[in-house]
């Protein structure tokens, strides 16, 4: 498997070099495989984000490097190149579209690339069908929920071919059926398209069907494993403002209590375990 | 969530809506100017019946395009006591007079006054047709394409499209957004509906200070999509939607045409070739002339 | 009986195609004392709702009455908003992004001052409210909103709500865009606020395990009509129909459901998960010839510790090591004290006064 992402030593400061400079990033170094799909957790201003814009361009490292499929975030000539493996779904759905009809949004991106019509027409009905909104290629955002205004960002993005995909707290506005709707076509895509996902979220709940829960705090990894040996660490996940989600820790209620149900991620686990005490 | 009516876009299907938005500007442009050649009232009768049909055609109710209308009836009235008062030839039919300006109300004076209403009546409507027809989208999509030319002279239109385009999808947001700013701030008791002037002037900063921190977080936000996407990424930039001339466009493009030299005929040809009759100052013109003959023989 | 809402009905954009009936036909009382939730989808009418109870939009058709204040269709209401909005305090979804004021102090003043008050009692019902949100007035009344982090932002924003000391409490969405500890925080600030502040508060929220966190009564929404309005205890049992409109149900009901359906035994009055864990101790006593006391059943978020999986952790208090890890944080260098011990016997002493300001009246 290729390395898509790889971050050496990266430090970033807002401010840098001013009295008020605040680091959000220390020395933070990272890999992530092509086709994986990663949950990024962190309570807010743990960095998450911060780190998501460094992944294409939007920031710069003040030291260390970011590489995206080899090539740096620091070397202007690659920037594009980053963009377009690098595509980036932010957390306001109604700030990120740009015109206001669906289709016309959807092509924006590869109308700047410079793609010739044909392909542009396909690939706008290719990612609306990937997120399940191409009956609404006519229609206007306007009266859309947030789970549908989502989708048609990450469609926008989609269109633009991107190797990556970044979640950066995409779901941390919607409602819990726009939440799981936004999720299912993040998994979708990672298991059609093997398309690389890194989710950034503060719902733990959202990191469980993840190969990997990067846990940030305080500009650092805290923890850096698949879920389920992530979840073990509760006490430290509560000591740094993250809660595991409610099944585990509804085991952990019966645990404390004397009932022991075993470890529990998944709510089938639970009501197994649970018929098999009762 | 308001009246967050989507530009004055009214939204069904109709033949004008299906036209080509680029067809639709030119054409309404030269209704718009040809208006101003409209002298007989004969024409104006035609115009307004046509006018009539086209709403007809376009499913907009009659009831939303007068309250389009509504909108200029200040101008209409102030324009039309300006060419009553103001107009001194023809015959005088109420003399007044304040010191030396003379005031006197006169048959061309209401004649002017009455021409210059319908004139502009009938300029709100077919904007009104335009923009009732035609999504904001569409709009600067067309214009964008009837302005290409000027960036030969280095005038960016590309971004301007941009710009406006992205204006228009966030001005309901900010609408929206003011609204609820303006609601939460009433609950705290804020004076916003309030008659007094200086009162309300004061009662907006708390609704325009968060409206502009807002704007401003969503500038920041759309800034970070626009690069995500690859704005100016390249310089040759490619478009989905191509326009396409359909025969319909090209019907409806002759048949304004049509009319524009009906009015052009009616205003030069026939008034001089019917000789205008001399009623003292009060002037008929175009077809007006012809009925006027007929009716005199009939006498 | 405060407010009695009969035959409301409310449609947007009537008249033009965008014409969206809101509300249909609404009836509902709101008792003195109640916590009520609201569900329901987005587009539901839930917040076309509240915005009546707030007089913020005229009712088109019926009508309600607030506190003896009379609200109908009328054209000029001889109405006194101002008086109804002191009385009726309205928390908007995202309420930081109404904050204006250079400091905290001037933006929970803004309220107070509305309603005309004089200085002294201003300033002695900012310091109030804003302790009653649990910030350290003296460290944050001057500062600039914007240099919180964000919970604490909608808690100044909520503290702007309560200095006008309402009797009534609506919040729409309270806990939208925070991350877990700030919500765990501000639903505990709900609840705060219910004994201490507010005796009737009106919660909209999409995520029914929150709800059922604190309401004891709970209205649905769907399509402009209200569906169920029942207490909490008892709404779960429609859990079917619930679910058939696309509504969540709470996670201990679904639970509990399931083992319903698989042959357990399991009590028809389950709502929440202390519910839940209450029951299947009760269950597994029975089976396993345990002692196991039901009653210690407690699910917090922020408290837990059990051997199994707390391997290498020290035990300790857990409220404590929150606020020290909230210290080390940039943004949230202000403590939060919510959940102090201290600053709950504080607040008793400032319910006391406020009790002993109103007996005077």
């Amino acid at each position: 498997m290729a390395r898509a992402v790889l971050l050496k030593d990266v430090c970033f400061s807002y401010n840098a070099n001013q009295p008020d400079t605040v680091e959000a990033i220390k020395k933070l170094s990272l890999e992530i495989e092509e086709g994986s799909f990663v949950a990024l957790v962190g309570h807010n201003g743990s960095g998450k984000s911060t780190l998501a814009k460094l992944l294409n361009g939007l920031l710069l490292p003040t030291s260390g490097d970011v590489r995206i499929f080899g090539d740096s975030t620091m070397d202007n000539k690659k920037l594009f190149d980053i963009r377009k493996n690098v595509g980036m779904v932010f957390q306001n759905p109604d700030n990120q579209m740009i015109a206001s009809i669906v289709e016309d949004d959807i092509a924006f991106g590869p109308e700047n690339l410079g793609i010739e019509r044909e392909e542009i027409i396909r690939r706008v009905d290719w990612a609306l069908t990937k997120v399940g909104m191409l009956e609404h290629k006519k229609g206007t955002p306007f009266k859309m929920s947030g789970g549908q205004k989502q989708r048609l960002a990450i469609a926008g993005v989609l269109a633009i071919k991107p190797k990556i995909l970044v979640l950066d707290e995409s779901t941390a506005m919607l409602d819990p059926q726009g939440r799981s709707e936004v999720l299912k076509v993040a998994h979708e895509l990672n298991k059609q398209e093997g398309m690389t996902i890194i989710h950034i979220t503060h719902f733990m709940e959202e990191a469980l069907g993840a190969d990997r829960l990067i846990v940030m705090n305080d500009g650092e990894i805290a923890f850096d494993d698949t879920p389920q040996n992530v979840f073990r660490h509760y006490e430290e996940l509560k000591n740094i403002k993250l809660a595991v989600p409610w099944d585990t820790q509804f085991a952990i209620s019966l645990a404390k209590l004397g009932i022991d149900t075993g470890e529990i991620t998944k709510e089938e686990d639970l009501i197994d375990s649970l018929c098999r005490l009762l | 969530m308001r009246d967050i009516s989507f530009g004055q876009y009214y939204p069904v299907k109709s033949f004008i809506h299906s036209l080509d938005a680029r067809i639709k500007i030119l054409v309404t442009f030269l209704f718009m100017l040809s208006v101003f050649f409209i002298v007989s009232y004969t024409m104006f009768v035609f115009m307004y019946l046509a006018v009539t049909i086209i709403i007809a055609v376009s499913h907009v109710p009659y009831k939303i395009v007068l309250k389009s209308i509504k909108g200029i009836l200040f101008l209409l009235i102030f324009t039309a006591i300006i060419n009553i008062f103001f107009t001194s030839s023809g015959n005088v039919l109420v003399p007044i007079k304040l010191g030396k300006i003379d005031m006197s109300i006169t048959d061309q004076g209401i004649n002017f006054a009455i021409k210059m209403a319908l004139r502009f009546t009938l300029l709100v409507i077919g904007s009104s047709i335009l923009t009732f027809t035609t999504t904001p989208t569409e709009l600067t999509d067309a214009l964008e394409y009837l302005l290409k030319p000027l960036s030969y002279i280095k005038i960016p239109v590309h971004d301007l499209a941009i710009i406006m385009s992205i204006a228009l999808r966030f001005i309901p947001g900010l609408i929206e957004e003011t609204d609820k700013i303006m609601m939460a701030q009433k609950a705290r008791g804020a004076d916003i509906d309030s008659s007094n002037f200086f009162k309300k002037i004061k009662a907006m900063l708390p609704v325009l200070i968060p409206l502009f921190v807002s704007a401003f977080r969503k500038a920041d936000e759309l800034a970070d999509a626009l690069d995500a996407r690859c704005y100016n990424a390249s310089s040759k930039r490619t478009k989905m939607k191509v326009f396409k001339v359909r025969k319909s466009d090209i019907f409806a493009f002759l048949g304004v045409v049509a009319f524009v030299v009906i009015i052009f005929l009616d205003k030069y040809l026939v008034t001089s070739l019917a000789g205008a009759p001399d009623l003292g100052g009060f002037k008929i013109e175009g077809l007006d002339i012809l009925i006027y003959n007929f009716f005199k023989l009939a006498v | 009986m405060p407010i009695v809402i009969k035959n409301l009905s409310f449609t947007y954009s009537k008249g033009t195609p965008y014409e969206k009936k809101a509300l249909d036909d609404i009836n509902l009382t709101i008792n003195e004392g109640d916590f009520l939730g609201i569900i329901g989808h987005t587009g539901s009418g839930k917040s076309t709702f509240i915005q009546h109870i707030n007089g913020l939009i005229k009712p088109q058709e019926g009508e309600i009455e607030i506190f003896d204040i009379k609200l109908t269709s009328q054209k000029r209401p001889k109405v006194n908003l101002k008086e109804l909005r002191s009385q009726v305090g309205m928390v908007f979804q995202y309420p930081e992004y109404q904050l204006f004021a250079d400091t905290v102090e001037k933006d929970v003043a803004f309220g107070p001052k509305n309603l005309g008050l004089s200085n002294e009692e201003i300033k002695e019902r900012v310091k109030e409210a804003i302790e009653m949100v649990g910030l350290d007035y003296e460290k944050v009344k001057d500062r600039a909103p914007f240099e919180l982090s964000g919970g604490q932002k909608r808690r100044v924003a909520i503290a702007g709500i309560i200095a006008m000391r309402p009797k009534m409490l609506i919040l729409d969405e309270p806990t939208a865009g925070l991350d877990p500890y700030g919500k765990e925080q501000i639903l505990n600030l709900i609840r705060h606020l219910k004994e201490h502040c507010s005796p009737t508060i009106v919660v909209i929220s999409h995520d029914i395990d929150e709800i059922t966190r604190f309401a004891n009564r709970i209205v649905v929404f769907n399509d402009s009509h209200i569906v169920y309005d029942e207490p909490m205890q008892e709404l779960f049992k429609h859990s079917r129909q619930l679910q058939a409109i696309g509504l969540d149900i709470p996670r201990a009901v679904k639970i509990a459901n399931a083992l319903r359906y698989k042959g357990i035994n399991i009590s028809n009055n389950i709502v929440t998960a202390e519910d839940l864990l209450k029951n299947i101790v009760e269950l597994y006593n029975k089976k396993h010839n345990t002692n196991i006391d039901a009653q210690k059943a407690a699910f917090d978020m922020y408290d837990f510790s059990h051997k199994w999986i707390a391997k290498d952790n020290k035990e300790g208090d857990d409220c404590q090591n929150i606020n020290e890890s909230s210290d080390k944080h940039i943004e949230e260098s202000q403590e939060d004290k919510i959940d102090d011990n201290k600053k709950d016997n504080k607040d008793e002493i400032i319910v006391n006064q406020q009790k002993q300001k109103r007996d005077k009246r």
